[in-house]
């Protein structure tokens, strides 16, 4: 049977990687005796701005000269309104030709999908391969495909579901990207990859499923919490097809939870090392999870990143939600990361309905303290409640937010009409119905989320002082300061996002005001604010090669500056790295030096002894010589 | 857990091939990270064995094994120091990693797994 797997529009993104879901699918009908094509028109689209309108005609266009019998449409939550419109698109096209749809969101809502899109001839729950195939087979065969597990269908003018059931074995998945000359272009995307990308990256598939139940959790559940991986012999083939093919080096290995499996990650790593492949992988992790000394070898194996979702600084919070991280086994983690080179993002869940604002302060705290221990990626996201997560069943009261539409939104204006569409049906939309929480407004908590993520970005060690001093007063605070003062918009941010300090110049004048407006800080509290301010200010205008001039209290060379500063800044990171008080003694006039020794390389120092400036460049301290330092450590 | 310490990081190709095959002459310096100025020095006979990673521009991924007692130096090239400066520990300037780590393995597994990536890079 002939089939087109439609990939809808998906984001603003130049680069864009294969659409993964679709790839599995189309080598597995095509092993199992289909043709497929898939029509992606995320890709499509880019660079059109008239995208919005034009991908239905792009469709109609394909339709006409493949002529399938079948259409598959796959849709994450944000697209799917748009994977709505190509599924009455179809029928409009040819009412004959059946539709079928899955993936992330009308596989966890199919029987709602179909409710809800009368065009819509069958959804499939979950796990879509086994079940695609086996209605092409049914069709073929004039036989009914009612009887399919997974399936959701119409029957007699009545929805009729059936029971979820059968994982497959992914050691069955066939190569998928050996044999999909005829149904997808992949040097189209290749070619989307800025020349600057390093490494250029795409994403595969490791694996499915976590075994865990974090209340907040959607694939999870969706995957059946049931650990599996692919053999490894297959995920090294797909990796050297696409490095030797594309000169793709940098591999995003998409899986929940591929971690769990400690031995799978000794025989990957050893499989990496022996295929000797150039190149970088990434995977996520949990840090209760001890890896022990696999750390070394996974770096040795080409391991660049992990992606961590912490969640909560709250210990109340974990055991609700059933994640249970302990904070020691984060910081242990991020830092054992950081020793050995190894990039960490870590993502934090705000808006926990009962969440207070105190238990929001040290999150974000939290969160500024880890990117100082090392950490590369501080993210805080909303809560959201997408189904099939347990905490979407719990009925939670909510209201729609437009302001997380928006950041979804596959295009870069939201048309009224599709405000209006989704805003009124909550059970298929549930992502766009934000929980009420008592740790803020929906625009408190949207403001929490823009600002904080920035500026940990931007200015960790500011947020992580000012975190300190303020402890749990530092949401209420700073939600009393966006009451006066107002707060950064995601439009002004991304106003400018070549580099982090445009990013810096909106948020110092806002953190300056809401320092000033504050009662609590002590005088030197302020003071040891007004260091780091000053220490994260010269620190992004020299590493984004803003031109600096000689100036009182600042002596500007090639390749370096130091500048007087009222903290003792090494000092300052060592009593946060290692969990310490903050005190009145870390105000101690100091020189601090910050150096580039070639395009991407910076080093920063502190003197030692209180000394002027010209002092530190009389000495010598700054010119190029061989060896800066040379240090033993013993075993 | 039994414990061997390692210097993680990577060699030019054909100083980690060499290192491997047991052929290195002088002390070894490993690069803690690709295009860092950061380097660990070691001398041969503190080398317990050597497991090699991919290449990637010219620089090979290795885990050095130290054997007991070991002493490695940290170089950092490329800035001066007749004065008193101190690092400041600021991930956001660049990455900051210990000369040595622990890796809790069976020595007889490093053993094995250090044989396997020579008879490999042999190969």
């Amino acid at each position: 049977m002939r089939v087109l797997l439609l990939h809808p529009p998906l984001n603003a993104s130049r680069e864009v990687t294969p659409p993964l879901g679709l790839c599995t699918l189309a080598a597995w009908l095509r092993v199992n005796g289909h043709e497929a094509r898939i029509l992606d028109l995320d890709l499509e689209i880019k660079g059109d701005p008239d995208g919005a309108n034009t991908y239905l005609t792009k469709l109609r266009t394909e339709l006409a000269d493949y002529e399938p019998a079948a259409v598959g449409v796959t849709s994450m939550y944000n697209n799917s309104l748009h994977a709505e419109r190509l599924i009455r698109a179809v029928k409009a096209f040819d009412s004959q030709i059946v539709t079928v749809a899955g993936g992330s969101h009308f596989g966890a809502l199919a029987h709602q999908a179909l409710r809800r899109i009368p065009e819509l001839d069958y959804a499939i729950e979950g796990e879509g391969e086994q079940c695609f195939s086996s209605i092409l087979a049914a069709l073929e065969s004039n036989q009914s495909p009612n009887n399919i597990p997974r399936l959701h269908y119409r029957s007699n003018g009545e929805l009729c579901s059936n029971k979820a059931e059968g994982l497959i074995d992914l050691g069955t998945l066939p190569s998928i990207w050996t044999g999909l000359e005829e149904s997808i272009d992949l040097r189209r995307y290749a070619d989307t990859l800025s020349p600057y990308s390093d490494p250029r990256t795409i994403y595969i598939e490791a694996g499915r499923g976590c075994p865990f139940a974090c209340t907040f959790c959607a694939t999870a559940p969706f995957w059946e919490r049931k650990y599996r991986v692919k053999p490894i012999p297959n995920l090294i083939d797909e990796m050297r097809f696409l490095y030797e093919e594309f000169g793709y080096d940098g591999f995003m290995l998409v899986h929940d939870l591929l971690t769990v499996d400690k031995q799978f990650i000794n025989d990957f790593c050893d499989a990496m090392m022996d295929s000797r492949l150039p190149v970088q992988w990434m995977a996520n992790h949990r840090t209760d999870l001890n890896l022990h000394g696999l750390l070394p070898k996974m770096k040795s194996a080409g391991c660049w990143a992990m992606f961590f979702g912490v969640e909560s600084a709250s210990a109340r919070l974990q055991a609700e939600m059933r994640k249970g991280l302990k904070r020691e086994g984060v910081v242990s983690t991020i830092t054992g990361l950081a020793d050995l080179g190894i990039d960490s993002t870590c993502s934090f869940v705000i808006g926990f309905p009962d969440e207070t604002p105190q238990e929001l302060s040290d999150t974000i705290t939290m969160g500024a303290e880890l990117k100082i221990l090392g950490a590369g990626m501080i993210q805080f996201h909303r809560l959201r409640t997408w189904p099939p997560a347990p905490l979407s069943r719990k009925g939670l009261r909510a209201e729609f937010d437009f302001d997380s539409l928006q950041l979804d939104y596959p295009f870069a204006d939201v048309p009224d009409e599709d405000v209006a569409l989704i805003s009124q049906d909550h059970e298929f939309f549930a992502g766009y119905f934000a929980p009420y929480s008592t740790a803020g407004t929906f625009a408190q908590l949207a403001d929490v989320e823009l600002f904080f993520t920035q500026a940990v970005a931007a200015a960790p060690l500011t947020i992580a002082v000012l975190g300190r001093i303020m402890g749990q007063t530092l949401v209420p605070s700073f939600f009393r300061a966006t009451a006066v003062h107002g707060c950064i918009t995601r439009n002004d941010v991304e106003a400018d996002t070549s580099s982090l300090l445009p990013i810096w110049r909106l948020l110092r004048p806002f953190i300056e005001k809401w320092i000033d407006s504050e009662e609590r800080p002590e005088p030197w509290q302020r003071a040891l604010l007004d260091g780091v301010i000053k220490y994260d200010d010269y620190r992004l205008r020299f590493s984004n090669n803003e031109e600096l001039s000689d100036e009182p209290g600042i002596s500007v060379g090639e390749n370096q500056v130091a500048f007087m500063n009222n903290v003792e800044i090494a000092e300052l990171f060592e009593t946060l790295q290692a969990n310490r008080q903050l005190t009145p003694d870390l105000l101690k006039e100091c020189a601090v030096v910050l150096m580039r020794s070639d395009a991407n390389t910076y080093r920063a120092y502190t003197t030692i002894d209180s000394i002027d400036l010209q002092t530190v460049f009389a000495s010598g301290a700054i010119k190029q010589t061989t060896v800066l330092s040379a240090s033993t450590t013993s075993v | 857990m039994p414990e061997v310490n390692a210097v993680v990081g990577y060699l030019p190709d054909a100083a980690a091939k060499a290192l491997a095959a047991g052929k290195s002459k002088g002390p070894v310096e490993v690069r803690l990270e690709p295009g860092s100025e950061l380097y660990v020095r070691i001398d041969p006979k503190d080398i317990a064995g050597t497991l090699l990673g991919p290449s990637k521009k010219g620089e090979t991924g290795v885990q050095v094994f130290l054997n007991d007692k070991a002493k490695v130096e940290t170089l950092s090239r490329g800035l001066a120091a007749d004065f008193r400066l101190r690092p400041i520990k600021d991930f956001t300037i660049g990455p900051l990693r210990p000369p040595i780590v622990a890796i809790y393995a069976s020595p007889q597994l490093i053993k094995e797994l250090i044989s396997r990536a020579n008879e490999l890079t042999r190969g």
